[in-house]
């Protein structure tokens, strides 16, 4: 299984040119300035925004190619972001939201909210089962985003500034969280970060974008 | 350097101006030209034949517009034109306010008289319009209204919903044109309505007058309305929960009916009510389907139906001062139903959807 | 890895061709068929009331259009029906030209207060009361208009015919001041104010800012720049919400049937006691009607319905183009 990136990617008349494959297992680190394209690239990849030139498969599937005029829908991607704001779906409860990507996929509501609680149990947030998504804190917030990405257990997981949202002192205990989530899935990661320290930490290998 | 310099006193120190808003000196002039338009008033009211409360306001309006304009004169202003048009609005204004206190005022003045006990819970089955207020009420009336316009609201508020929802979320190809045409469906003639649910189910389906022909005129009528401003609430949705929504595998089904619609619950909730209050005072349409009966009914399909509109429009064809009386008095109750739930829509669009 | 060349060729937006599951496309498909099913009703208005009225339009021609009168056949069969609408037509479009004309200057200066006038604790309020009294039902306005409106209404009906009957619309055959076309719109002038001027207000408050502070800085005074900026702006927004409250002012029914005199003749007397409009005409004549008078009631009614949607289409197209610009 591998996910590979070639041809140009942006949003208006920004763009930037890519070209990269990451095999099942690495964590690909991506770095670069702000505003270079970093969130640009996993939305490209998830499916919000199209491929400009060029194209986008995974395991062999064709994703998004902008030649042959072929676009996979995100729900047929098996693809899950945490995103830089997080987006939790307010209006539910934090059970809810992890349990949102497996219902999504069709899994029946007893096994999704058991695989929610355990993945609850992952990133050591148990206890926020019956909150609301609205009222947590930072760092509660981005255990649950991350525990509501990996819950369906995608075969692509982007992570966009996992780290961000987040004050020092939870900063390093969310990191081995983090690191012990990452080492342990099986498919393909992309994470976002603009400090070295947790490239370095995280994932396998860097690319600099811009 | 030489720095000229003028004494202060000579010179008329302008006030900074913030746009918009009236600089504080201007208030003690304003008092002084109304004072002074009173008396001119006063003056227009006894030589004219000017007569009454609207009297008094013609003449005084008159006499401020005279006496704005002598003292632009005097002072050599050259504002003259500002000032006259900001009296204009706000005449403008205020002379519009008067019907709407005059209506209020006279729809509670007068209806109190007929509204006791029983006129909530007593119907007209055994009594005219004519007869003393103590006597029979209008339960049938309100019954009435209920279930026709929340028969309406079963039809029409989930079409609107499904319309906006086309709009907004799907924004297909049609979807400008089902735009345009629900704007230009809101202005369809209420009797037309009426007309048109008469042709086709009065007279093909039902042939008879019914509460289901009533309430499906009002449907058509609360349609556009419910769409519009659901289309509003829809647009609100920040495009990034979709996305999220998207990215985590959710189809566009899911995405509407779980993350979208949620949000949004109570700007649905008050586009409903909004509709529902557009069209709980519609007369027209209902004399030509449900009509009205002198019972209390519950039945939607074999019998007419009385409800508040109707009730008042014939308490007011009867024409006696009784009739009249207990025309205002359900005139009172109809309009505290629909400024209810008008209120009731604008406080819960008021709070910000998704947050508590 | 390595990088492409950055491009320098112009990247055109792509049409995507999205391939959707099947649970989406029944979605799709249920949420098309209930919006085209909801703007359909439109055309079924039209188809039906069509279907109804056909004969009337073959028994009569054109002249349903220009014949003012409206007979039911004899019962001894001495004399034929013969309906026409040219009469009610006319008063239909006279009585709302009079709410038309009273309401805009009305509904402007409300706009103009509102936006740029009124102290901010007050604005809210007011916008809020506007909003109620926009849903005050028909039926409550015209028992309003027919008890307090109308005696007042009157007075001024005497004043006007006794400075200004040289004109000949002031002229009064008879003098009957009671339920006249001016009487019924002026009532009609303050039952579409509301949505003349919130169509407007918004408009205004769309004006922009930035030229209307320039305007101040280069000296102007408050009317100045409401003079210089935002009328000029608001032009299409206020004619667009007056053809909005002209739609409104045509298809009023149940207030014109109580403060307006039935008369099937063309009368241009606005303040004389004739006159009659389409809507109200169809809710005086229905009860009694038998079947063919019934048909002649469902041509009338599409007339009105056409000669609405017709308005409201413009109107339509003039807001839309109005907050576009803006």
């Amino acid at each position: 299984m591998s996910l590979s990136v070639v041809g140009h990617i942006g949003k208006g008349t920004h763009t930037i040119p890519i070209d990269v494959t990451v095999e099942a297992g690495e964590v690909l680190g991506i770095a670069g300035r702000n505003g270079v394209g970093k969130t640009t690239l996993m939305e490209t990849i998830a499916g919000i925004v199209p491929l400009l030139s060029g194209s986008l498969s995974f395991d062999g599937v064709t994703w998004d190619d902008a030649s042959q005029k072929v676009w996979k829908s995100p729900e047929q991607r098996r693809c899950a972001v945490v995103f830089q704001d997080l987006r939790l779906f307010p209006h539910m409860s934090v059970l809810q939201n992890v349990m949102f990507g497996l219902r999504s996929r069709g899994i029946s509501k007893n096994e999704a909210q058991s695989t929610a609680r355990m993945k609850l149990d992952l990133v050591s947030a148990e206890h926020l089962v019956h909150r609301k998504a609205m009222g947590l804190s930072g760092g509660e917030a981005q255990r649950v985003a991350l525990a509501r990405a990996i819950a369906a257990e995608p075969d692509v997981l982007l992570l966009d500034e996992p780290l961000s949202a987040i004050d020092a002192g939870s900063r390093e205990q969310l990191r081995s969280v983090l690191a012990d989530v990452l080492s342990a899935f099986p498919g393909v990661a992309l994470l976002v970060s603009h400090d070295a320290k947790d490239l370095t930490s995280l994932a396998t290998r860097t690319l600099t974008l811009g | 350097m030489t720095v000229f310099t003028t004494p202060t006193s000579e010179l008329e120190i302008p006030e900074p101006r913030t746009p918009w808003r009236n600089p504080a000196k201007s208030f003690r002039t304003n008092a002084t030209t109304a004072v002074i338009s009173a008396v001119v008033a006063l003056l227009l009211y006894a030589l004219t034949g000017l007569d009454g409360v609207l009297g008094w306001y013609v003449s005084f309006v008159i006499g401020l517009l005279a006496v704005v304009l002598v003292q632009s004169y005097l002072q050599k202003s050259k504002n003259v034109t500002d000032r006259v048009a900001s009296i204009l609005v706000s005449v403008g204004f205020a002379s519009v306010l008067i019907p709407w206190i005059s209506l209020i005022a006279t729809v509670i003045n007068r209806g109190r008289h007929a509204i006791y006990v029983g006129f909530f819970t007593h119907d007209m089955l055994v009594n005219s319009m004519d007869e003393p207020l103590n006597l029979g009420g209008i339960s049938h009336a309100i019954v009435g209204t209920l279930i026709i316009v929340g028969l309406s609201t079963l039809v029409a508020a989930p079409l609107g919903i499904i319309s906006a929802i086309y709009i907004v979320e799907i924004n297909g190809k049609g979807a400008r044109a089902v735009r345009f045409l629900t704007q230009a469906m809101s202005g369809v003639p209420s009797i037309v309505a009426g007309l048109f649910i008469y042709s086709t189910i009065v007279i093909t389906l039902t042939h008879k007058n019914n509460a289901f022909a009533g309430a499906l005129a009002l449907a058509v009528l609360m349609l556009p309305t419910v769409a519009r401003t659901s289309e509003e609430v829809l647009k609100v949705v920040p495009r990034d929960l979709r996305d999220s929504s998207y990215a985590l595998g959710a189809t566009q089904m899911r995405t509407t009916f779980k993350v979208v619609l949620p949000t949004v619950r109570s700007g649905l909730i008050t586009a409903t009510i909004l509709g529902v209050a557009r069209v709980a005072g519609e007369t027209a349409p209902l004399l030509l389907t449900s009509q009205y009966f002198v019972r209390l009914t519950t039945n939607i399909f074999d019998s007419p139906m009385a409800s508040l509109p109707t009730y008042v429009f014939g308490a007011l064809r009867t024409g006696t001062e009784l009739s009249m009386a207990r025309a205002w008095g359900a005139a009172l109750v109809l309009i505290s139903i629909v400024v209810l739930l008008s209120v009731i829509a604008r406080l819960l669009s008021g709070r910000p959807s998704g947050r508590k | 890895m390595k990088l492409l060349p950055v491009s320098d060729t112009e990247v055109s937006p792509r049409i995507l061709k999205v391939s959707r599951g099947t649970a989406d496309k029944v979605f799709r498909g249920v949420v098309l068929a209930g919006a085209m099913f909801s703007v359909a009703v439109l055309g079924l208005i039209c188809a039906f009331l069509l279907y109804r009225g056909f004969e009337i339009f073959k028994d009569f021609g054109f002249s349903f259009f220009t014949s003012s009168r409206w007979e039911a056949a004899a019962d001894d069969g001495s004399s034929p029906a013969h309906y026409g609408v040219a009469a009610m037509l006319v008063g239909s479009i006279v009585v709302a030209t009079i709410a038309v004309v009273l309401a805009v200057p009305f509904a402007m200066s409300v706009a103009l207060y509102l936006e740029y006038y009124a102290p901010q604790f007050l604005k809210r309020t007011l916008v809020s009361i506007l909003d109620l009294v926009a849903s005050i039902p028909s039926v409550i306005w015209g028992i309003w208009g027919y008890t307090i409106l109308m005696p007042h209404a009157m007075g001024w009906s005497k004043t006007l015919n006794h400075w200004l009957g040289w004109i000949p619309i002031f002229k009064v055959p008879v003098p009957i001041f009671e339920r006249s076309p001016f009487i019924a719109g002026t009532l009609l002038a303050m039952m579409i104010l509301p949505i003349i001027t919130s169509v407007t207000r918004e408009v205004y408050s769309q004006a922009p800012r930035d030229q209307v502070d320039a305007a101040y800085g280069l000296g102007s005074t408050k009317w100045g720049a409401i003079k210089t900026v935002v009328l000029p702006f608001g032009k299409s927004g206020l004619v667009g919400g007056t053809m909005l409250g002209l739609g409104r002012a045509l298809g009023e029914t149940i207030a014109v049937y109580l403060v307006l005199n039935l008369v099937f003749k063309v009368n241009f007397h606005i303040l004389a006691s004739v006159g009659g409009n389409v809507a109200s005409m169809i809710a005086t004549k229905f009860g009694e009607a038998g079947p063919y008078e019934l048909k002649a009631l469902m041509a009338a009614g599409l007339v009105l319905f056409l000669l609405t949607l017709g308005v409201n289409f413009l109107a339509s197209a003039i807001v839309n183009r109005s907050k576009k610009i803006a």
